[in-house]
């Protein structure tokens, strides 16, 4: 199985930057400019050196002219320039692209190749013309210059690919090369070292050791795809011609056209270290990719499937459509086997799964794959997946003993306990699905249910965000309902508090001043909390200032309210009201508790508290004509000037503290019992802190006052 | 909250416990409501194991009074512990429901008639 595709974004790169200072601030061109000055001097100095030798008159010369240190002397300088110059070019950090690289150093090569080719070619039509003798060192010098460089460039292009990646221990090994590298230029002035040279060939053992080392440092090769192994076969094969054209030029042709004197010179180590790390490598390079390019597919699988997560978390948030997405799911699914696959959604109604997409293949082929069997009920159930490696259906009555395809492998989708659905790859060949095909589909099967997760938590938290404005609106305009202003009058005084334990609460109280002595009073709770009580609390609202307008009766308002509200609220739902009216000429008060707490009377006087708990049923409770019967008098009662009136909902008395235990009556009672005495505001604050210092935590239930202190 | 029903001869007994706020009233809805939709029409409910009562809670045997009652059936409430039977008495369905002090007493009810 191979596959053959492109993957874009196949860059092996890494950047620095291009020219770094030097440590005395100079730019790095300064020291480029240098390197190829000295460069040029070395090799002319060299150059001069074999053509003033080679003068005429000068034939059979055993040694330069110049003596055998300074001629080397040269000779190693040339070698350092030689060095430093071009490995710093081949060296600089440019993007890692291995087909690039080699390229410039099979150009390098070929330039190479043609000059020591031209050397040669001159070589051998001079050879023999006395006149031209001083042409052959010349000649050399040419050659010499050449092939450094084709090698200096080989190796410092193969260190790049050696320190792919770098690591700490390949860069200590690439150092000990250049280490020993620079050592063997030394060994040029053997004669002159005296007994270290004893010592010359022990250089061999270490130099043998760490170039082993680096020639099979080939990790880049594993990065490639099928088409990159294939051009950079090539070219390494060039290359290594190249070299084998090189060494065969400088081993055999050069030295003889030099004469013995200068052979010496030519076989160095230096040159040997160069050549068999260059040599090395690409041979073993060479090895490598032809021997993993069978194998490049595995690699390429592994690199798709990373691509692919990103193509079905890419479709998810793009598209955010469930077809798209399977869509994409199985395209990717087919990439890793040769198979044909369809996606079946869960439908929980008929408990089975639905045939979505289906990628080649017709209904009718998959209902004669599936048989009699629901394997997106099973794998639901098992939460895993499920493999037939060899399907047979021979022995099921009516059915062919051979069934096309043999394979088929059924993988569940699930976010989270969500289960969307199953993909289902059918394949021809018996046992056509090895564990890394599945471990691949599991995992894009897992990936798309943590997308189609992920989506759907996006979607729900815009959701969420539109409902917390929402309600922020809800809050505004239910605050809204209550009075913002309560009358002032130099006879009564009002105080009122509202709190809702959710954004919006079904408490309500309102006060509405018929006359400059009449007011009409109501407190009033919906059932339930939320959303529901705050609309049944708007319509409350509706209905008292509707009745309020009327010249009619306490009883005749609880009436009417509770058919008005029969109309409208909710099944279930029903409302605690208590309504007065409170004349302050006559200093009276009629009251009608419907089902709601009872209202406290703090009597000036004797300082005492009175609770009037005389009352009916509340409202929306019995929605026909039958709540009349139920309907009493109202209470009536004669204030004195510091009386006051306590109305409050169930939210007070029903608060708990961490003992579970109810604020109660009582307490209510003795606080205003104490208090009663100061003015509304003042209690009414009193009786809020002392509600939520009692309170183990947050109030869970709307809580309504409204304090009515009796004047002159 | 936790429900327990016992068919009687007669009538049927629903055995709460736990606190009946607005949450586990639908629970209590939904069984009653299944009752109803059965035929069941004679309630017993103990409330002997309920410490709180919410509206909710007490919407629900609200929204099912006149359904019992126009069926000929009724709903008995035993066991209210007090702060139980003074929510009731305070919205007035002590005038609405039968409210007895035992299951015996209860069961009673159901035989006289």
């Amino acid at each position: 199985m191979t596959i053959r595709h492109r993957t874009p974004n196949r860059q092996f790169s890494f950047i620095t930057s291009k020219f770094r200072p030097l440590p005395g601030g100079l730019p790095a061109i300064f020291l480029l400019v240098s390197l190829i000055l000295l460069d040029i001097v070395m090799w002319t100095s060299l150059l001069l050196m074999h053509v003033s030798d080679a003068m005429p008159g000068n034939i059979g010369y055993t040694e330069p002219s110049v003596g055998t240190f300074t001629y080397r002397l040269v000779l190693a300088g040339f070698f350092v320039a030689q060095t430093l110059l071009w490995g710093r070019i081949f060296t600089r950090n440019e993007k890692f692209e291995v087909v690039e690289r080699l390229w410039k150093l099979f150009f390098v090569g070929m330039m190479a190749v043609v000059g020591v080719l031209i050397v040669l070619f001159l070589l051998r039509l001079t050879n023999g013309l006395t006149l031209m003798t001083y042409f052959p060192g010349a000649l050399f010098c040419f050659g010499l210059f050449f092939y450094s460089l084709f090698l200096v460039g080989a190796v410092f292009t193969f260190q790049r690919f050696i320190l792919y990646p770098r690591t700490k221990r390949k860069l200590w090994f690439w150092n000990a090369y250049l280490v020993l590298l620079a050592f063997s230029v030394l060994l040029l002035f053997d004669q002159h070292l005296g007994e270290i040279t004893r010592f010359r060939y022990w250089i061999y053992g270490p130099m043998v050791a760490v170039v082993i080392y680096l020639v099979v440092q080939v990790k880049w090769v594993s990065y490639l795809n099928f088409t990159q192994k294939l051009r950079a076969l090539g070219l390494i094969f060039l290359i290594l011609v190249i070299q084998i054209v090189l060494l065969t030029a400088a081993w055999r042709y050069v030295p003889d056209a030099l004469g013995d004197p200068w052979k010496e010179g030519v076989s160095l180590e230096f040159l040997n270290f160069l050549v068999s790390l260059s040599l090395g490598y690409s041979l073993s390079s060479l090895l490598v990719l032809f021997f993993t390019l069978p194998t490049t597919s595995l690699f390429e699988q592994k690199s798709f499937e990373i691509a692919s997560f990103n193509k079905i978390n890419h479709a998810i948030q793009s598209k955010l459509d469930f077809s798209d997405i399977i869509d994409t799911l199985l395209n990717v699914c087919l990439y890793t086997s040769d198979a044909r696959a369809w996606f079946e959604i869960w439908d929980p109604e008929k408990k089975a799964g639905v045939v979505k997409v289906a990628k080649r293949l017709t209904l009718a082929d998959i209902a004669e794959i599936k048989g009699e069997s629901h394997y997106t009920a099973k794998v639901m159930e098992e939460r895993k997946y499920h493999l037939i490696r060899n399907m047979r259906r021979g022995i099921l009555p009516g059915r062919s003993p051979m069934v096309k395809y043999r394979s088929l492998l059924v993988v569940p989708v699930f976010s989270g306990s969500e289960f969307y659905g199953a993909i289902h790859l059918a394949a021809e060949p018996v046992n056509a699905f090895e564990e890394f095909n599945i471990q691949s589909v599991l995992s894009y099967a897992e990936q798309t249910g943590i997308a189609l997760e992920n989506a759907k938590l996006v979607k729900e938290s815009i959701e969420n965000e539109r409902f917390r404005e929402q309600f922020k609106i809800a809050k505004e305009i239910q605050q809204g309902l209550l009075p913002s202003t309560l009358p002032q009058s130099p006879k009564v005084d009002f105080a009122g508090f509202a709190q809702s334990a959710y954004e919006v609460g079904g408490d309500y109280y309102d006060i509405f001043q018929r006359s400059p002595s009449l007011y009409r009073i109501a407190i009033g709770d919906v059932s339930g909390k939320g959303t529901k009580a705050a609309f049944h609390m708007a319509e409350v609202k509706g209905i008292f200032q509707a009745l309020s307008q009327l010249n009619i009766s306490v009883r005749d308002f609880i009436l009417n309210t509770n058919r008005a509200l029969a109309a409208c609220l909710q099944k279930g739902s029903f409302l605690t009201l208590t309504y007065l009216e409170l004349d302050t000429d006559k200093r009276s008060v009629e009251l009608l508790r419907a089902g709601h707490c009872p209202t406290l009377w703090y009597r000036r006087k004797n300082q005492c508290v009175e609770m009037l708990s005389e009352g009916t049923l509340g409202l929306g409770i019995i929605r026909d004509d039958s709540f009349e019967s139920y309907l009493g008098e109202p209470t009536r009662l004669e204030y004195e000037p510091g009386d006051m009136l306590v109305l409050f909902t169930d939210g007070i008395p029903e608060t708990r503290n961490e003992q579970n235990e109810e604020f109660g009556f009582q307490r209510i009672e003795q606080l205003v019992k104490t208090y009663g005495h100061e003015s509304a505001l003042a209690l009414i604050q009193r009786l809020v802190l002392s509600v939520q210092d009692f309170a183990s935590k947050d109030l869970d239930d709307d809580v309504t006052m409204l304090v009515i202190k009796l004047k002159d | 909250m936790e429900i327990s029903r016992t068919n009687g001869p007669s009538f049927i007994t629903l055995r709460l416990s736990g606190d009946l706020d607005a949450n586990s009233s639908a629970f209590l809805d939904a069984e009653i409501s299944s009752l109803l939709a059965s035929g069941s029409y004679n309630l017993h409910v103990s409330l002997a194991d309920v410490a709180y009562i919410s509206s909710a809670g007490l919407g629900v045997f609200i929204s099912y009074l006149e359904d019992i009652k126009s069926h000929g059936g009724s709903l008995v409430l035993s066991g209210l512990q007090p702060g139980v039977l003074h929510v009731f008495q305070l919205l007035g369905l002590d005038k609405l429901v039968s409210i007895v002090s035992t299951e015996e007493a209860a069961s009673q009810m159901f035989s006289i008639q």
